[in-house]
Formats: structure tokens, sequence, C-alpha cells
């Protein structure tokens, strides 16, 4: 199909009447506009898929029927079971698609509807961890998070999710070019606060920030674990928590992951940190592992079971 | 040159900016410092011991002074300050004598003399004396003072030869210094004679340290005007911090340590009685150089290697300046200590044998040493060029040197960091890891509690089979969605510090 529309490139360029590069160049685009019209509409199907029947697949995990979501351990997490489970938050935009997730959409007795969006652990380390049996993320409905590397916002719609309308969530990422995707996100959600600076200086966002439960970093920095410690500085509580994937191909890809964890959790130790537990993310990322623990915690600290 | 100078430059300007407090003073006697390091670097062992000698007697004048000034600091730091400070005191006095023009280096240098003297009416002219030996010998003497007593006055010889000659243009310039620096050649004289008897490798040594001596003096005069300046911005400031913790300093030497301290005072005192200092540094000067050497440590000694070759540096730049006030000996000088760095033994023994003669008569002294100065100077010539090109390798270093005399420490640093690099750079030590669980030393998936029906049990069969872009590849297919992982469960797989339980 797509050939012979080319070949028809002529008539665009009858469209444009200009010369043969701009013809081309608007063609171009015009051509594009239509492959998203495509994908809009698919896009539309899946809302569908969530009632029922997604295309020719209707046994999916959505399977149309009979799709039960219970919580997770981990309050405002929610596991979908149906043939096949699968992890997913609840969607606090219901009818909108981040990054074109799937979508569940239950029907409760008193007859409301509640959406829920399927959580890719391939996509979200922290839902890595949360399939990798992690005791407590500390992130749950109410708290407020500061999120360092928060690139698109795919996972930080899903915090947005968890947190609910009376968290926060503070969004720190450093490129633009994902930042601008992060800020479309966050219009839609009023409990997310897009922030695009440099994590490492968190004294230029010092005053879009207030005191925080949660440190969640995803920065991927040799020095992430000094990041982290200057934003707790700054911004976590006393007796908060932190979540760290530490990736460790960015600190030190010619030793063996699991010594560049151990050395990233003693230096964790040295800032005041203290780790609590660590998993891995394996399968779904390569070298990874995710550490969680307390900052500054108190001698009697009842938060840490 | 870059790579490995970054790293070890930062190594190297951390270590002095870490022991050095951000005071101006600090800076200063850093700088002090930087250049005796760097005068030694470039001489063998005979010149680390002179310059190891010279950091202790600058360290056992400046003590107390370090003492008023930064008793907080370590003692380490306190000694090389107080190394810094016996060569700002000599330089002091020689930029004094040398330089009157500059109204405010004459200003602060008064305020200086009438410190000392105020504080060396105490310790007697003995010691006025062999200040005022310091001062015309300056840093030749401090240095054989501090390696012995005997080797002081050999370097002494040719310093003092040199320091005549200085000195006579300065006598010229300044009627009162002529009489100290006539009175000082000759006590050198002396002493050099005897040295000579003693020990003639501790001669060569002196030698060394005398062409050291003479960069050193320009750099001393430097730096003298330096604090010439600091000293009128001080006054000025209404603080006086400077003169006045100087002049406490020097008192408290002079209570302390009647030698050393009284450097500075003597260099003032020189102009009132050269015979007296000449006879009392004879016997006063193994005396400070005992006290030096047991302050200073071998740290010192390396600071001092260092702060010899920037002040070397310096100096290159700083002779012709100097030489206007200096004449034609300043010329001879320049180029003399720059062979002295590289070829000092050759140069060092010549000179040492031209210098005893020399002191007996300064003048046929200074012409000795003009023409070995020439003959130095084909190599020292060659070594300017290589000092130079190092100067402009290293780059910022020679910024770094006015502050903190980064550049030598930087360059032995690379020397001994170059091992170092050839070892891969390693965030990560394998020896100094430890596990706190030993399940913590396996990251797999399948070493994980629950794998076997986990969720991403399916996942890790594909993905465990690829690596690099087949894993990328894989991964992005599940990224599309379709992953189904079968049930998850809410077990907690994950591993337990133990440091979390304590709490």
């Amino acid at each position: 199909m797509r050939p012979p529309a080319r070949g028809r490139g002529g008539r665009g360029g009858r469209f444009d009447g200009g010369g043969r590069g701009g013809g081309g160049r608007g063609f171009g685009g015009g051509r594009g506009g239509g492959r998203g019209g495509d994908r809009g509409g698919r896009g539309g199907r899946t809302p569908r898929g969530g009632r029922g029947g997604r295309g020719g697949r209707g046994g999916g995990m959505k399977g149309g029927s009979k799709v039960v979501v219970e919580p997770h351990k981990h309050a405002g997490v929610f596991i979908a079971k149906a043939k096949e489970d699968a992890l997913c938050t609840k969607n606090m935009v219901p009818g909108e698609s981040v990054y074109g997730e799937k979508r569940v959409s239950v029907q409760n007795e008193d007859g409301t509807k509640v959406e829920y969006r399927v959580w890719n652990p391939f996509r979200s380390k922290l839902a890595a961890a949360v399939l990798g049996g992690v005791d407590n993320i500390w992130i749950a409905p109410g708290t407020r998070v500061l999120y360092l590397g928060a690139a698109s916002g795919t996972t930080v719609s899903h915090v947005s999710d968890i947190v609910g309308p009376n968290g926060l969530v503070y969004a720190v990422e450093f490129s633009h070019r994902s930042g601008r995707d992060l800020v479309n996100m966050a219009k839609k959600r009023t409990n997310v606060i897009p922030i695009i600076e440099d994590a490492r200086h968190p004294a230029r966002y010092r005053m879009l920030v207030g005191m925080v439960d949660v440190i969640f970093s995803d920065v991927a920095q040799p020095d992430q674990a000094r990041i982290l410690a200057l934003n707790a500085s700054y911004f976590l509580k006393n007796g908060g928590h932190f979540v760290i994937s530490i990736k460790a191909n960015c600190i030190d890809s010619t030793m063996p992951a699991e010594h560049v964890f151990a050395a990233e959790v003693e230096k964790l130790k040295a800032d005041q940190f203290k780790p609590a537990e660590q998993v891995t993310l394996e399968p779904f990322e390569r070298d990874h592992a995710c550490v969680v623990g307390g900052y500054r915690m108190p001698k009697k600290q009842k938060t840490t079971s | 040159m870059l790579f490995v100078p970054r790293q070890v430059a930062l190594a190297a300007s951390s270590r002095p900016r870490a022991a050095a407090p951000a005071m101006a003073k600090d800076e200063l006697k850093k700088e002090k410092k930087s250049k005796t390091k760097s005068k030694g670097g470039a001489g063998g062992g005979a010149r680390a011991a002179a310059v190891a000698s010279v950091a202790a007697f600058l360290e056992s004048a400046g003590f107390p002074r370090t003492l008023v000034a930064l008793q907080s600091e370590a003692g380490l730091e306190a000694g090389a300050w107080g190394s810094s400070q016996v060569n700002l005191e000599e330089l002091v006095a020689k930029f004094l004598e040398s330089s009157k023009p500059a109204p405010a280096a004459a200003s602060a240098a008064a305020a200086v003399k009438s410190n000392g003297q105020d504080k060396t009416a105490d310790h007697v002219a003995e010691e006025g004396g062999k200040k005022k030996k310091k001062g015309g010998m300056e840093g030749d003497e401090s240095e054989s003072k501090a390696t012995e007593p005997l080797t002081q006055e050999k370097p002494s010889e040719n310093v003092g030869g040199e320091a005549k000659e200085k000195k006579q243009k300065k006598k010229k310039k300044e009627k009162d210094s002529s009489a100290v620096n006539a009175g000082s050649g000759e006590a050198t004289e002396a002493v050099k004679s005897d040295d000579q008897k003693l020990d003639g490798k501790k001669k060569e040594s002196k030698k060394h340290e005398k062409d050291d001596d003479v960069e050193a003096r320009l750099e001393k005069a430097e730096l003298a005007i330096k604090n010439m300046f600091e000293a009128a911005e001080k006054l000025n400031g209404g603080g006086d911090k400077s003169r006045e913790e100087e002049a406490k300093s020097e008192n408290n030497d002079a209570d302390k340590d009647n030698g050393a301290v009284e450097k500075k005072k003597k260099k003032k005192k020189e102009k009132a009685a050269v015979e007296t200092s000449e006879k009392t540094d004879a016997g006063e000067m193994p005396a400070e150089a005992d006290g030096a050497k047991g302050k200073s440590g071998a740290v010192e000694t390396m600071k001092a290697d260092n702060e010899k070759k920037s002040k070397k540096k310096r100096k290159k730049s700083d002779p012709e300046e100097n030489v206007p006030v200096e004449g034609k000996e300043v010329a001879g000088k320049d180029s003399i200590p720059k062979p002295d760095d590289a070829n000092k033994s050759e140069t060092q023994i010549g000179d040492g044998d031209d210098a005893k003669p020399s002191s007996e008569n300064a003048v046929a002294g200074k012409k000795r040493k003009l023409e070995e100065v020439q003959v130095s100077n084909l190599p020292a010539t060659a070594k300017e060029d290589n000092t130079a090109n190092q100067s402009l390798s290293n780059g910022f270093a020679e910024d770094k040197t006015e502050e903190d005399s980064n550049i030598k420490p930087s360059k032995r640093q690379k020397h001994s960091s170059e091992p170092k690099s050839v070892t891969p750079f390693q965030r990560v030590k394998l020896e100094s890891v430890k596990f706190a669980d030993d399940r913590l030393q396996d990251n797999s998936y399948w070493a994980k509690g629950g794998a076997d029906s986990g969720y991403g049990a399916k996942a890790q069969e594909v993905l465990g089979q690829v690596r690099g872009r087949g894993f990328r590849h894989e991964k992005t297919k599940k990224k599309r969605g379709t992953y189904r992982g079968g049930q998850i469960d809410l077990q907690t797989h994950s591993i337990k510090f133990e440091n979390s339980d304590d709490e």
C-alpha cells in the first residue's frame, strides 16, 4: 500500500505547487501525519481491549469478560488477574494512556468504573523491583516523592497513580527532549511537578520542592550515590526512605555487577543512608539492582518493618 | 602529559590546598614553600638534604608564627609554614635592601625592621648578626644552617660571594646595607674555609644549594615584595595582622628558639652590626640547624623540593625583573640557578672549588661565578627550555604555582602517579569490596528466591540467552506489553541488610 502511495507523491507535489524539494518534504510530512492518525486509531482500540476484545487476540490478560483486579501488598499497586497476571496502577486520569500502555477498566459492584493502567516491568525499574519481590517501596498513597531521573515520565505516571491525588511527585529530569514528554504528562496529572534541572544541583530547584517522604533515584550516573545524598540532604525528611536503581555498567563496566552494587551500598552507608534491602532487577534489566533503605533513621525506627 | 597530570595535578593540588587554609597568609607561605621545594627538587640527595635542612630551619623560625596565626593547623602544616616564613623574612630583608624603589615594600620593610629590632633586642646582637648573615646570604645561609653548621658555611661562601655581589650593588644603592653585606661576606668566607676542610662532599651539596640559593634569592625577593604588599595592605586595613603576627611570632620564637625565630630580626639587625652576627652565626647556626631538623620532617623536605621547582620557574620569569636592580651579577645568577637544577653535580662541584676562593675575595668569586655560570649556561639553557616547555604543557600550573605551587608537585606526582596510570581507572576496587550477604554475590535471576515460578521466569529464559544488542532487541519486544509472566506472587525475595535490623 505505502509504496504506491509514495508513487503518488507526485500528486502530493501538486498540492504544494512548489519546487520538487519542497513538494517532497511536504509529502513526507503528510505521510507522517497519516501514520500518526493510524496509530491514533490503534490507540483508540486499546481502551476497547479493556472492555473485552483486543483485536484478534481476545484471550489477553484483559481478556474480555472476567478480569479481577486485586491489590498488591504495596498500597496503590494492583494486580490484574485474568489468564495471566499483570501489574497495574489505578489510573488517575481515566481514559488517558500515557505511553501507549494498556488499560483495564473494572466495574465495581456499585456500578462505578475504575480504570487501571498496566505497568510494564520492562519499561519501569520500579515495577521490576516490585515484581522482583522488594519488601517495601515506601511509595504509597498520600506520600510525597522526589523522583530523580524521570525521563519521559512513564514510571512517574505510575508513581503518580500510586500516591494519588493527596500525594505529590517531584519529577526531576535534565534532558529537555524527554522532559518535554514529562511536562506533557504532568499537564494532565495535578500531582506531578516536572522539574527540568540537573539533579546534581538540587539548589537550583530547592524553591520548588518541599520536604519529601521518599526519594526514588534512577539517574544511572557514576556519582548517583552522591546525587542521591545531595538531594536527600535537601529534601528528604529524617526517617524518610530512598529507592535507588543501580546500573552497574554506569559505575564501572569492568567490574562484576555484584561488586559494584556492594561498593555503592557502602557509599550509601557513608551518607547517612541505611540500606535495608537489595533486589535484582533481572530479568527485566541487565546488571541492575534496586536498593531500598532509610535516611537518618531514628534509633527506634518503627517504619523499617 | 595532560591525562596523567590532570588527575595527578588534582590530587597534588588537593593535598596542598587541603593542608593550607584559605587564609592569604597561608597561601603566601605555601608559595614560599613551593619555591623552596622547587629548588630542592632538581638536586640529588645532597640537595634534598639541604632542602630538608633549610625547610627545617624555616620551620623552626616559623613555628611560633604559625602557632599564633594558625594554632588549629596541623603540625606538619605549621612546620611547612615556618619554613616558608623564614624565606619570607629573608626575602623581605633582601628585597628591602635590593629594591627600595617600591614605596609599599620599603614601608613594609621598615615596619618589619622595626618589629625585628624590637624583638631582637631581647636576643642580643648575636642573633641579629646571624639574621644579618641570613639576610645577606639569605637562602644560602639558611639552607646551610639547616643541613649543618659547617656545611652552612660552605654554601654561605658561595652564596656569600653572590650575596656579596648583590650586597655590593645593594650597598651602592643603600649605604647601610653595604656594611652588613661586607660583614656577612667575611663571615661566610671564614666559614667556607672551615667547611671546605671538613667535608668536600658537603661543599658540593652546599654549592648546589648555593645555586638554588641564588634562585631562591630571586624568588625570595619576589616573595618579599609580595609580603611587603600584603603587609602594607594589612597595615592599611588596620589589621596589621601579618606584621603583628610576625612580630609576635618572632618574639615567641626568640623566647622559645633564639636562633630560628630571630632570623627576621637578624636581617634587620644586620644593618646595625654585621661583624657580631658573623661570629654568632657560626655558633648559633648548628643549634638552629638541629632545631630545624628536629622540627622539619620528611614531608617538609618533599614540599621544599616542590617549592623549589616552582621557585625555579618563577625565578626564570623573575630574573628579568631583578636584573635591573642587581645588575650584571643577577644575570649570571639567573643562568646559574637553572643549570644547578639539571647539572648540579658538575656545576656545583666547580662552583664549590671556585666558590671557596671567591669567598675569600668577593670580587674574584663573582668573576669566577660568572665564568662558571657561562659554562653552566649551556646546560642551563637546555634545562630552561625543558622547564619552559613543561610549564607550558602544564598550562594552569603556572597560575597554580602562584597560588599553591602546584606545578612542581604535579610533575613529581605525575612521575609517581605514572605507574598508577598504567593500571586502568577503576571506581570500584575488587579487593575492597565485601559483601554483607553471600547471596549478594550473585545478581542473576535464578539466584533469587522464587525464581522458578516467578513472573520473570519466562523472560529470563529468553533474555538470559542473549547479551548486548540481542538483549536490547528482545527487551524491546517485551516492552510492547505482550509479555505474560504468569502469576505474580506477593512474596518478598529481596536480600536484607543486617544493618537495617540493628535499629
